[in-house]
């Protein structure tokens, strides 16, 4: 059977793509329930609304997913250590870029900002699938091994430094499932893992306990809140004097707020929620309103649309997972296969830190809800991934 | 596992991913029924304490009436002008993109820039409203209170234009509907129709203050925001503050993401305050207040005078002086204004002499000592007495300005002989005297106006036991010394001269009204002419005692006899008392005093006057005495206080304004 032989139509994975369709439309939806309360700086006209943005970003994703799906994957896996180069020479660029909010996560050109985070974690992804489609036998060297870990930590390491501890994180259960995937050793995993967790242990411990013992991990200071908040710690040392207390109580106090409010968003919205645009909650005057369209989306969700709403979006979600390992179980080879899984992974990662962190199951950081946070970078990315998946359907059978 | 079902054996991995990445999507939905449908209930209390503000809203408070509802206080409605500030949320989106041009701006930069646009707005709006209502200078909005507002209470509707004249206030009725987002408010404004009359009774109000918990009403709740009120804070304003304010009521507001106002509703309405019946007759209070600053054409002396109903104990008028103007405290109060007001050094206008002030009776304490005389049988009226102008006590000699001579009872009262009292004073002893004290509780509080009265001083029995010398008795016979009263006591005093004997407990308070949810009314009167005690004396004593009185004022000789009016019989009583203390002038500060009832066959009106300064009795209080008793002799008899036939009220329907 030849691809070419049946029609194009029926190599599109149609039930992914309504998942997608479905999910890109409640999250145009409800970034303009979160944004339509009129605020100072609301644009003046309805065309520089956010929704409008984000209607334009997923179109064009999509429009690049259907790009990405005319060339066989095996041509991108040739040229993924060129986009992974480039990837990384944007991720040194950001930084030479002016701070916005404290963290250098965005090239700005004209009246465009990028967020090349989002598609190093692309690029690194087709990388390891390339880098680790070749022969078992080789996967079982150590020395390839620590490339592999080598070709994660570049730019693991980089996005770290913008700051972005999310994104950086995210890279973890990606790279570790497209390893075990691809077959390296379960030793060599598992003491990775153990690994890794000592290291986070190690984190979460200095930071709460010893936080002047051990200065070799360097939180940034409100990485290091997030942690204390999500530990439920007090952010005065022991030793500090009543004046340092109060102000550090007043900062975990502000900093709290935002968790709560937006647990107390999700927890009002009930069983059936209060109806779209009628959240009180919603894009807060008590959610921070620089983070309700974006990070706390879901909490807009959750509270106009209950749990029945939240449902939907997991179950949205959950299609679009199960269709992705359907893909990856039957991709034609190897390579395929851990793409697949890779941006499954990806995705999986993103929904269940984002999801966790309003629920408060997850500390807080800044990663987006796949297609439902506003946000022109990572809708282009997440779309150009499901490309990537569409992709692997679309060669399977192309020998 | 369905999509893995045809995997080939090495697929395992992906089986143990596809199971894995189910835990994670259970335990996410896991979490969100626990947290939306288990603990659905508690985040929804929390999210709706967050979306409401209550705000306190005053009741209307209640109006004091005298004895013939005359109003003393009522409220006038204020207006002012209110802007909406979510009605401009469009032009501070406007004036913001004006003002930023195509200009790159940083967080704090925009922040700032957001700020002014807003202040920017609504103060072109001010002062656009100021023109059409036609201020000659238009107003100016004040940055800090509108950063104020804007960041506490933007929910609610902010005063930019207050104390609108009619004019101004049909101006904008007329053009209003040129300017979006203003409207008109009323508030309820404490008002004194008569200025400084029965200032010191009445009291004053000053601002509430957020913090303040002294109203002790039902309400156990903080509010968001108080609608500015007033509360008593001194006289019967203050005493009965609880009475007078009413309940506040309160209204949530819903507010929505931006703080602004979504919907509003009133859950509890706020109960109107009770009406004040007093007993004060305002002519005769008018009259001791004329009388009064007839003393000092600088309004500095210190003096007070009370008038009382002889047959119930009903005070009919307390005035003292120097007074104030209660009015001045609903306003803005510049420290200018007040502090010389609390000067101890000066003369103290808020301090109400009449309740609060210790003085030395002097020779009208006579009328206790003659009356306990005469009962105890230690007097002979008819007996003559030798006074040698003054009179030895050791080494010292009193003085006595009635000069030598003999003197009969009436001769001596009406001469108002030291040496006399003093010679029958030691006769009888200290003890008899302090029996006499007792009888009309000189020493206690009347509990006429709790917060602002003193007992004075008057020795205890116990005190006579020790350190007591016979000088002192001497001195207490003639009402000086080891002895302090207030006017009031020496009203009270007097009405049980008058009245034979019956100490009442005196009344300003004659009863309340209050408005019923039907707009009916009830009046609940306090009880009139209850008595305290008796003062011991047979009649026969007591017609001797008014008939030196009468003497006093009748016979030319009298002290008293600047106070007589003719075809109206009036007792009385002088008093001179040395204080020790000299004055600005370097006189001696005698406290001087007239003590008087009438008419004299049928008493009704007590009159006690004091002079804090004054030369003598004789000559600075009696004629004071006399323009009391012109007005009074003209007056019908008080009749029982009644409330008024019409609820007529400018308070009322405050609230549905608000």
């Amino acid at each position: 059977m030849n691809a070419r032989s049946k029609h194009w139509t029926h190599q599109i994975d149609w039930v992914l793509l309504l998942a997608l369709i479905g999910i890109a439309s409640i999250g145009v939806a409800f970034i303009y329930s979160a944004a339509s309360v009129h605020g100072i700086t609301d644009p003046e006209h309805w065309y520089q609304h956010r929704f409008v943005k984000q209607i334009l970003a997923c179109l064009l994703g999509f429009g690049i997913a259907a790009g990405v799906c005319l060339v066989d994957y095996h041509l991108i896996a040739r040229w993924s250590m060129v986009f992974y180069w480039a990837a990384i020479i944007l991720l040194l660029v950001v930084l030479l870029f002016e701070p916005v909010f404290g963290a250098r996560r965005w090239i700005s050109i004209g009246p465009i900002r990028l967020q090349p985070s989002e598609f190093a974690k692309i690029a690194t992804i087709c990388a390891l699938g390339n880098f680790l489609s070749r022969p078992l036998d080789e996967l079982r060297v150590p020395s390839l091994f620590f490339q592999t870990l080598g070709l994660i930590g570049l730019p693991f390491c980089l996005i770290l430094i913008e700051p972005d501890l999310g994104s950086s994180l995210v890279l973890i259960p990606v790279g570790l499932v497209m390893m075990f995937i691809a077959g390296i050793p379960r030793i060599f995993l598992a003491r990775l893992l153990t690994g890794s967790f000592l290291v986070l242990v190690l984190v979460v411990v200095d930071t709460l306990f010893y936080p002047k013992l051990l200065p070799v991990v360097q939180l940034e200071e409100y990485q290091k809140n997030r942690l204390l908040v999500y530990f439920g710690m007090s952010f005065a040392p022991a030793d500090a004097t009543p004046e340092e207390k109060r102000k550090a109580e007043r900062r975990e106090r502000e900093i709290t707020h935002n968790v709560d409010q937006a647990l107390i968003s999700v927890g009002s919205g009930g069983m059936t929620g209060k109806g779209w645009c009628q959240g009180t909650q919603n894009a807060l005057g008590y959610l921070p309103k620089t983070v309700a369209h974006n990070d706390f989306i879901f909490s807009v969700i959750a509270e106009e649309w209950g749990f029945l709403g939240s449902m939907t979006v997991l179950l949205l979600n959950g299609v679009v997972v199960i269709q992705g390992l359907r893909i990856a179980s039957q991709a034609r080879d190897r390579m395929g296969k851990v793409i697949a899984c890779g941006v499954v992974m990806l995705w999986f990662s993103h929904v269940f830190i984002n999801i966790g962190m309003n629920i408060r199951l997850m500390p807080v950081t800044g990663l987006p809800l796949p297609l439902l946070s506003d946000g022109g970078s990572s809708a282009l990315s997440f779309l150009m991934a499901m490309g990537l998946l569409q992709n692997v359907k679309i060669y399977k059978r192309n020998y | 596992m369905k999509p893995v079902q045809h995997t080939r054996r090495e697929d395992m991995g992906l089986q143990w991913l596809a199971f894995g990445l189910f835990i994670g999507f259970l335990i996410l939905a896991g979490g969100l029924w626990y947290v939306q449908v288990v603990s659905f209930k508690k985040y929804e209390k929390y999210r709706e304490v967050q979306s409401y503000r209550t705000v306190r809203i005053p009741a209307p408070r209640g109006i004091i009436f005298d004895r013939n509802s005359n109003v003393l206080a009522d409220n006038e409605p204020k207006f002012n002008i209110v802007a909406y500030l979510d009605q401009f949320r469009k032009e501070f989106t406007k004036t913001y993109y004006q003002l930023k041009g195509d200009r790159k701006l940083t967080n704090a930069e925009s922040n700032r820039l957001q700020s002014d646009a807003r202040y920017l707005t609504v103060s072109n709006k001010v002062h656009e409203a100021s023109v059409v209502i036609g201020l000659k200078e238009p107003a100016v909005l004040d940055r800090s209170d509108f950063q104020i507002h804007y960041h506490r209470h933007r929910y609610m509707a902010m005063p930019v234009l207050s104390g609108l004249s009619r004019e101004q206030m049909a101006r904008f009725m007329e053009q209003g509907s040129r300017l979006k987002g203003f409207d008109l408010e009323v508030r309820s404004k404490r008002r004194y129709p008569n200025g400084t009359l029965a200032a010191h009774v009445l009291g004053y109000m000053r601002p509430r203050q957020r913090s303040s918990n002294e109203q002790s009403t039902t309400l156990e709740m903080s509010f968001d925001y108080e609608l500015p009120d007033f509360m008593g804070k001194y006289g019967l304003e203050g005493q009965y503050e609880e009475e007078l304010s009413g309940e506040p009521g309160a209204k949530s507001i819903l507010v929505n993401n931006m703080v602004y106002r979504q919907e509003e509703e009133i859950w509890l309405p706020s109960l109107p305050g009770k009406h004040l019946y007093l007993t004060l007759d305002s002519r005769i209070q008018k009259a001791a207040e004329n009388a009064l600053a007839y003393l000092d054409p600088n309004q500095q002396r210190r003096g007070a005078i009370v008038v009382m109903d002889c047959t119930n104990g009903d005070v009919l008028a307390l005035a003292s002086a120097p007074t104030f103007d209660p009015n001045i405290f609903t306003g803005f109060l510049p420290a200018s204004v007040f502090n010389p007001m609390i000067d101890k050094d000066g003369p103290l206008p808020l301090f109400n002499r009449a309740t609060y002030g210790r003085y030395h009776p002097g020779s009208i304490f006579k009328i206790m000592v003659g009356l306990a005389g005469l009962e105890k049988g230690f007097i002979d009226p008819e007996a003559e007495f030798y006074g040698q102008g003054f009179y030895p006590m050791g080494r010292r000699k009193i003085k006595d300005t009635a000069g030598a001579g003999y003197f009969d009872f009436e001769k001596a009262f009406y001469k108002s002989s030291n040496a006399y009292f003093i010679h029958y004073g030691l006769e009888m002893g200290p003890d008899v005297i302090v029996d006499y004290g007792n009888q009309i509780f000189l020493g206690k509080e009347t509990g006429l106006l709790p917060a602002q009265e003193t007992g004075g001083y008057f020795p205890s029995k116990k005190s006579l036991k020790k350190g007591w010398y016979d000088g002192d008795t001497a001195n207490l016979s003639i009402g000086q010394g080891k002895i302090d009263v207030t006017p009031l006591q020496m009203a009270v005093m007097t009405s049980a001269a008058a009245n034979g004997g019956k100490v009442f407990w005196p009344r300003i308070v004659a009863g309340w009204e209050t408005t019923l949810a039907n707009g009916d009314s009830v009046f609940e009167s306090t009880p009139s002419g209850r008595i305290r005690g008796r003062i011991n004396a047979s009649p026969q004593n007591f017609q001797i005692v008014q008939n030196a009185m009468l003497a006093d004022v009748e016979k030319v000789q009298g002290t008293g006899s600047a106070c007589k009016i003719e075809g109206y019989l009036i007792g009385g009583k002088t008093g001179t008392a040395e204080t020790g203390f000299r004055n600005k002038d370097d006189r001696r500060i005698k406290h001087t005093w007239f003590a008087a009832y009438a008419p004299f066959e049928n008493p009704r009106y007590a009159v006690v006057v004091l002079d804090g300064d004054g030369a003598s009795g004789r000559t600075s209080c009696a004629p004071l005495a006399k323009m009391v008793f012109e007005v009074v002799k003209d007056l019908p008899d008080p009749s029982t206080v009644k409330p008024r036939k019409k609820v007529f009220s400018q308070g009322e329907g405050y609230e549905r304004a608000l």
